[in-house]
């Protein structure tokens, strides 16, 4: 593992003395150290800062065993050692402990991300690392406090598509009559840059991803993403493509996500989409409802699937959430049992 | 359109009304940055993902350092509605998935007469003053039009 951060190493030792003269050229060494609730601890002079976030559940599925389990325990530690340089790591503590038992933390650490951005120009970044693969919204924003339910839409699982990808990413921001424009590709190598990886992931991949800000209040994606598995049964080559939409205003959000997965017959292709919509009933107190398809062969499994999630989520604090809600479905017994989930997930 | 009716109307106030050209330019908030920064150009779309820290370069390559005042701060407010159509507090959702991404918001300074001595000070810091607070240690780079009058402030929060 330690021979594959040599090069991230050596990049950064080679960036080292860059970083003192640029904090000599800016002198913003005023601003003193920092801790903002949810916001992490700030070192502006140095350009650091470290925050994180946990998530603990209560699941109760219908036809399994209840289950309490703190889900995740991250911690982020961003350093900007460079103006063209910015560091990201971001270690989880995934399923540690739970009633069923204690985890060794070998098992259970993790480097959910570990990338340095180069920015080129003020619009186009180079990512080197790993990062989240860029497929639809949920993927990238999978952080429990930012999400309104303690349950995944079955399209963003990570058995339809790795959640990481390894390798280079490069993302050019477009002004298009005033609107935001993002284009990213990628191509992933996990078989040699994975670290510390737990998860079945790819084996290598590329793929692309285009946001567009259609206006304030609505954000359009589209995602590719031609990828093989590491593992010996899914060896054979998917094509994934997907359509998202996040509208958002005044408290009201609505979020679809749409995929298409195609692979040879042995493995199988599948479709679903998921729509969620968020509604405030009143101060800090939302209400959520979902409805999900999918249709095809998921997790080998011939699937054809609807499903439900009606919930409610209290965020008395930006940084706090705690959720409650109830999966119901036809035919879901085995890809999402029907039954009563709830979190509490906090940014620190 | 809206811009133009706005500005119809307030030329129709300076007329009609005789409210001073002054009690005019304090309706403006002055995005500031120090005078020796160089730049091509500047829109409120740039400006906007400056803020959102979206766009972390300016046109030289350096490290764009974006200062605000705390939220509840009336030009913090007006900056806030005139740049973003929304209250600080509205953007909070958006700091939280940016933080998700390693990405902090700009950083908050107490008052203008501190935002002036940071932005002067600091190659790359970029803030916003009302036009009473004006002096030659900075340069104006944009003007925004306040949605609501603020031009009373000038006094109250000075320095």
């Amino acid at each position: 593992m330690f021979k594959r951060l040599q090069p991230l190493a050596a990049l950064l030792f080679y960036l080292g003395p860059g970083c003192y003269s640029s904090l000599a050229d800016t002198g913003d060494t005023s601003m003193p150290p920092s801790y903002q609730w949810g916001r992490g601890f700030s070192w502006p002079a140095a350009n650091l800062n470290l925050g994180g976030y946990f998530n603990a559940s209560y699941r109760q599925p219908e036809s399994l065993k209840n289950k309490t389990t703190l889900d995740e325990l991250s911690l982020f530690i961003t350093w900007s050692p460079h103006q063209r340089i910015r560091f990201f790591s971001e270690v989880e503590v995934d399923n540690w402990l739970s009633t069923e038992g204690i985890d060794t933390l070998n098992n259970a650490i993790r480097a959910e991300r570990l990338y340095v951005d180069l920015l080129a120009t003020e619009s186009t970044t180079l990512r080197i690392g790993k990062f989240l693969t860029p497929v639809g919204r949920w993927n990238i924003t999978h952080a429990a406090p930012l999400i309104w339910t303690t349950t995944r839409p079955l399209v963003t699982e990570r058995r339809l598509f790795t959640s990481h990808a390894s390798g280079l990413m490069l993302t050019q921001r477009f002004d298009v009559i005033d609107h935001n424009l993002d284009v990213s590709v990628y191509a992933d190598d996990s078989t040699d840059l994975d670290v510390l990886d737990n998860e079945l992931g790819f084996e290598n991949a590329i793929g692309g991803r285009i946001t567009f800000d259609v206006s304030e209040q609505l954000q359009l994606g589209a995602s590719f993403i031609d990828y093989k598995n590491k593992t010996v049964t899914r060896k054979t080559r998917n094509d994934l493509f997907g359509l998202d939409l996040l509208w958002k205003q005044d408290g009201y959000e609505i979020e679809m996500e749409a995929i298409y997965r195609t692979a040879d017959d042995y493995q199988g292709h599948e479709k679903g989409l998921y729509i969620q919509g968020v509604a405030p009933l009143f101060e800090h107190f939302f209400v959520i409802g979902r409805y999900e398809t999918i249709i095809g062969t998921h997790r080998y499994i011939p699937t054809n699937t609807d499903i439900g999630v009606a919930g409610v989520a209290w965020r008395p604090f930006t940084p706090l959430a705690i959720k409650a809600e109830y999966l119901f479905g036809d035919k879901n017994e085995y890809v999402a049992p029907s039954g009563f989930f709830t979190s509490i997930s906090m940014f620190f | 359109m809206t811009v133009r009716l706005f500005k119809l109307l307030r030329l129709a106030a300076l007329c009609g009304v005789g409210l001073s050209l002054s009690s005019v330019a304090a309706d403006e908030i002055l995005v500031i940055t120090r005078p020796e920064t160089t730049l091509k150009d500047m829109s409120a779309k740039r400006l906007e993902n400056i803020f959102l820290r979206k766009t972390l370069l300016n046109d030289s390559g350096s490290r764009w350092i974006p200062l605000n005042l705390s939220p509840e701060h009336p030009l913090r407010q007006a900056f806030s509605q005139s740049l973003f159509k929304k209250r600080p507090e509205a953007l909070e959702a958006y700091w939280n998935e940016q933080y998700f991404q390693g990405i902090t918001p700009p950083y908050v300074v107490a008052s203008e007469e501190a935002m002036l001595r940071f932005v002067s000070s600091t190659p790359g810091a970029i803030g916003y003053i009302l036009p009473c607070h004006l002096d030659a240690r900075v340069q104006v780079v944009f003007k925004l039009l306040a949605s609501t009058p603020i031009e009373q402030h000038c006094d109250k929060h000075a320095r």
